[in-house]
């Protein structure tokens, strides 16, 4: 069993609803657009969001003039989310840096009572 | 009855996270990342004898709003970041939005038009060129 040592970062995130959907966007700088598939992992199922992504980090090669404020990791986050979501049905895109995921909300089935008057 | 009321909000209510969702991992396991809750991003600074590596994480900041300028000794990098375009309720906002600014010293002055940038996945890099009259000069000194 691998050991895992990669530190865990926890994304920010702004989320919004509109009258159709819930809006997630987070902040996620460093991954590897081009192997977005390999290093992002977004995953929509018994009523959790998980977002996992790593990090891409080129380390400094035989400098020892290094300064380091950020490091290669992991990020991670898993939201609850509620019963009013449809979990067959989510889109994103990675762009500069940010995650932007759109959840479908589900169709609310209304039904018309017609009451007697007598 | 209560699952009921709970289920009114798409992100459950529980403990002391923000109401509208509710976050398992919150704070265990991680580290803040102080750069996406404040005005000063992030950097990695490699220096060399002839050139100097400055990455900065500007997750979403756009290339138009980004301004570098190199003066005598002082590496500026300004930015902005906008607000998001969605029209709807916001349920949550932990997002920066607004200036970046960060002023960094370099070791040595740097050679004129000797300055490149790339911003990619929201990671900014510049390679500062070292001016080649402030590089340390081999002088043969007699010994007599």
């Amino acid at each position: 069993m691998s050991k895992e040592t990669k530190p865990i970062f926890m994304p920010s995130v702004d989320i919004f609803e509109t009258e159709n959907t819930y809006e997630f966007i987070a902040d996620m700088p460093g991954l590897d657009s081009k192997n977005i598939q390999d290093v992002l992992e977004v995953v929509l199922e018994k009523g959790q969001l998980k977002l996992i992504g790593n990090t891409y980090f080129q380390k400094p090669e035989g400098s020892r003039n290094v300064k380091l404020e950020y490091i290669e990791g992991k990020y991670q986050r898993i939201f609850k989310v509620g019963a009013d979501i449809n979990e067959d049905d989510i889109s994103g895109k990675y762009v500069d840096g940010v995650l932007y995921l759109t959840l479908l909300k589900k169709k609310r089935i209304v039904n018309k009572i017609s009451i007697a008057v007598e | 009855m209560s699952n009921y009321l709970l289920n009114q909000s798409p992100f459950f209510k529980q403990g002391v996270v923000p109401s509208t969702f509710s976050d398992i991992f919150e704070n265990l396991f991680s580290f803040d990342k102080e750069s996406e809750l404040s005005s000063v991003p992030l950097c990695n600074i490699e220096w060399e004898e002839d050139q100097v590596i400055v990455t900065a994480e500007l997750p979403g900041v756009q290339k138009e709003d980004l301004s570098i300028t190199v003066d005598q000794k002082n590496l500026s990098i300004k930015g902005e970041r906008k607000i998001p375009e969605i029209e709807g309720k916001s349920l949550l906002q932990e997002r920066y939005t607004g200036s970046y600014e960060r002023t960094i010293s370099l070791p040595y002055l740097i050679e004129d038009g000797g300055v490149e940038a790339v911003l990619k996945n929201g990671v900014l890099t510049i390679i500062l060129k070292r001016k080649e009259d402030s590089k340390p000069k081999s002088i043969e000194v007699k010994i007599n």
